[in-house]
């Protein structure tokens, strides 16, 4: 011991005092990324990528200690990602709690339309309108320890007072059960009955599906992370392709 | 207090408006940011909203880091 703490006296010695007053570029990329450096890579990728977090923000826009998603950023992004020849796939990256039922619905639909091959991850939770989202694209993956929760729709702060309202309420459900059965291999009998299932979660009605349950129940194609979703991608990117090549010839 | 209600937080307590004055969205070189004002005309990256890969590699545009506009 004594030895090793001899060592390293002598060795700061010899070595300037780095003054820590001033902070070096170095520290300050320590402090903010927790890091000092990143790869670089020179040309541009060929493979978009959208981050999913927080909530999905919609007509309300939620005060800035929430991290949100919000839809009027993304859908300009899915449009000059489909008009961008040089982009050939996109990936999806989803952590999010859910939100805006209309939101959500609007980017699910942006996805399933893209003419490009689109690939999904599930990280940590795709919750609520997450799902619709989730399993808009050409192919998704879960990871294992990722989870769904599936659950009717409610609006918060609004009493249902008037059949109207909840004849509204029961549309809006209707939108996102069809369209998730429309997008995935989960039939809309399994996908009601997850949604209406009661002692899944305390005190209400809904399922939880966790990584593999969620690939059980045909919601989600396969478990993985990001080494298969980028296989799967490229894959895709070969088959679109090969399919364009044909058409021109 | 305790206040047990359905009702969302931000709609009991509304925030202040001054609030949203502090993030801005801004785009800085062709890349869509959220920034915080620091100071006059200083600001600092509060998340990177491209959808390209390559531009989170960029330092410059980092969360953290300070950039300033004319």
């Amino acid at each position: 011991m004594e030895h090793n703490s001899k060592y390293t006296s002598e060795q700061e010695e010899g070595q300037e005092q780095p003054k820590e007053d001033k902070s070096s570029p170095l520290m300050e990329k320590i402090q903010q990324l927790g890091q000092t450096n990143v790869p670089q890579l020179s040309q541009d990728s060929k493979i978009h990528c959208l981050t999913i977090v927080g909530q999905i923000e919609g007509h309300l826009q939620l005060p800035p200690q929430n991290k949100t998603t919000k839809y009027e950023h993304l859908i300009p992004q899915i449009v000059a990602i489909e008009q961008n020849p040089k982009i050939e796939g996109l990936l999806v990256i989803l952590n999010t709690v859910g939100g805006d039922v209309e939101a959500g619905l609007a980017i699910s639909e942006m996805l399933a339309s893209l003419s490009k091959p689109t690939v999904s991850i599930v990280l940590g939770g795709g919750h609520s309108i997450g799902v619709p989202i989730a399993v808009s694209c050409d192919y998704s993956f879960i990871a294992e320890t990722a989870t769904m929760t599936i659950h009717p729709i409610r609006l918060t702060g609004l009493v249902i007072g008037v059949p109207q309202t909840f004849e509204y309420l029961d549309k809006m459900q209707e939108r996102v059960v069809s369209f998730v059965t429309r997008h995935s291999n989960i039939s809309e009998e399994k996908f009601k009955n997850l949604m209406f299932e009661k002692g899944n979660l305390t005190r209400d009605i809904g399922t939880n599906v966790i990584g593999t349950d969620a690939v059980k129940y045909g919601l989600i194609d396969e478990v993985g992370g990001i080494g298969q979703a980028m296989r799967k991608l490229d894959e895709l990117i070969e088959i679109n392709k090969n399919n364009s090549e044909e058409l021109i010839q | 207090m305790i206040l047990y209600t359905m009702m969302p937080q931000e709609l009991v307590f509304p925030s202040d408006n001054n609030e949203f004055g502090k993030q801005k969205h801004i785009m800085h070189e062709g890349i869509p940011l959220i920034v915080e004002e620091t100071g006059e005309q200083r600001y600092r990256v509060v998340r990177n909203l491209s959808s390209e890969p390559n531009h989170f590699l960029d330092q410059r545009f980092s969360p953290g880091a300070m950039i300033s506009i004319h």
